[in-house]
């Protein structure tokens, strides 16, 4: 049960608050999807944990495959749809002898709506705030078992429960660098009997444009040095009523990476390296995340 | 001596043809010369290349649109339109707000071609 604790938080995390459209990579942007277009993204996500402090030795691995299409229903209301494919596995030392658990397949999907609230635009620069609010569908399979028995939830591809989740986005661009924040909570659902905590998040961006020094006539490609900052706060996760004590904790990240960005095409990449885990109990803590990508404007 | 009236024959018509076959190509270029409208407009908020190309696909989408310029240091668009079509400038307005961006001054002008 332990090792269950962060498993759905983290897998669940990943696959909504990532892809979106925009240009922070490791949540939302206010920026428009215009009206009647479509905006695409693909982004792979590989998380590695193993640094817990229990006696079990827990080593988990996942890598998300995760599809995004963004419609804009107007130039101020878009919407979102996420697919993710999920791959997870599990190391675990149990009854002195090493034992490995994993699932792989389509994973919860999601749907959320972005309006933008206020919008500021002056030559060369803009400023927007954007409040989103979506649901997560129980759409993947939530029981899933191997040859020890049923996967326990963080293995599961799907957690079984709807989920709604909501927060509001602001985003400053300028020709020469672009920083967004944004605040969101996560209501997550039981199921199963496994109710996991719920999740506040506070997420910064800054990308500056490194590449061209000087803008010229007509639309050159941008290659901005981004750095990310996430903070993740997770209530404790709770089992057939109870409250688990080794579940649920903050971590902040410091996110560095690097984007290119064309008329059409935008490619990127982070690494999330966790600064600060203040997590309770045995709950299992991460190694680094990557996050790599691109988007399409089409 | 036959010789020399034929020359002289063929200089005399030639200096009636080159005129006119001057004037023809004088007048089929001035004919065939076609006027497009252009259409020079200040688009507020854009600051990326990918949020220029949604600028431009908006405006492409409109009728009679042949060619679109975007100047992304400047924040101007430059829209040229084909020779049959006049261009509506509040169609043009709409398409870049439709896109999420906010139209500013324009000034309009035609370009022979």
């Amino acid at each position: 049960m332990r090792y269950r604790n962060t498993l759905l938080g983290i897998a669940l995390g990943l696959i909504i608050f990532g892809p979106a459209v925009g240009a922070p990579v490791t949540f939302n942007t206010a920026l428009p999807v215009g009206g009647d277009e479509f905006v695409a993204r693909g982004l792979v996500v590989v998380s590695q944990s193993g640094d817990g402090p229990g006696a079990d030795d827990r080593d988990l691995a996942s890598t998300s495959v995760i599809a995004v299409l963004g419609y804009g229903l107007n130039h101020r209301l878009a919407l979102f749809g996420v697919l993710p494919y999920v791959d997870k596995e599990l190391d675990i030392t149990m009854n002195g002898s090493r034992v490995n658990r994993s699932s792989s397949g389509l994973g919860d999907a999601s749907a959320f709506l972005r309006y933008t609230l206020v919008q500021r635009d002056q030559p060369g620069h803009t400023f927007r705030v954007a409040p989103f609010a979506g649901l997560k569908a129980p759409t993947a399979d939530d029981n899933r078992s191997d040859s020890i028995g049923r996967l326990p939830p963080g293995l599961q591809s799907g957690s079984g429960a709807w989920d709604v989740f909501g927060g509001v986005t602001a985003t400053y661009q300028t020709l020469d660098f672009q920083a967004d924040a944004q605040a969101s909570y996560r209501v997550r659902n039981e199921a199963n009997g496994f109710d996991p905590g719920d999740e506040f998040r506070l997420d910064g961006s800054l990308q500056y444009r490194l590449w061209p020094q000087s803008l010229g006539d007509g639309v050159p490609d941008f290659l901005y040095a981004v750095l990310e900052a996430n903070l993740v706060r997770r209530d404790n996760n709770r089992v057939n009523g109870a409250d688990d004590p080794n579940s649920g904790g903050t971590t902040i990240y410091l996110s560095p990476g690097v984007q290119y960005v064309t008329r059409r095409w935008i490619v990127e990449g982070v690494v999330q390296l966790p600064v600060v885990q203040n997590l309770h109990g045995t709950a299992l803590e991460n190694d680094y995340v990557v996050r790599a990508g691109f988007r399409f404007n089409f | 001596m036959t010789r020399m009236k034929i020359e002289i024959v063929l200089e005399s018509e030639m200096r009636k043809i080159v005129p006119l076959v001057l004037s023809l190509v004088f007048m089929s270029t001035v004919a065939f010369a076609t006027e497009h409208q252009v259409v020079e407009i200040e688009v507020t908020g854009l600051a990326c290349p990918f949020c220029a190309y949604s600028v431009e696909k908006s405006i492409k989408k409109l009728p009679g649109v042949n060619c679109v310029q975007v100047d992304l240091a400047n924040g101007e668009v430059r829209i040229e339109m084909r020779a049959d079509h006049t261009v509506d400038l509040e169609q043009v307005k709409h398409a870049i707000l439709n896109a999420g961006f906010t139209p500013g001054e324009a000034t309009m002008s035609t370009v022979d071609e």
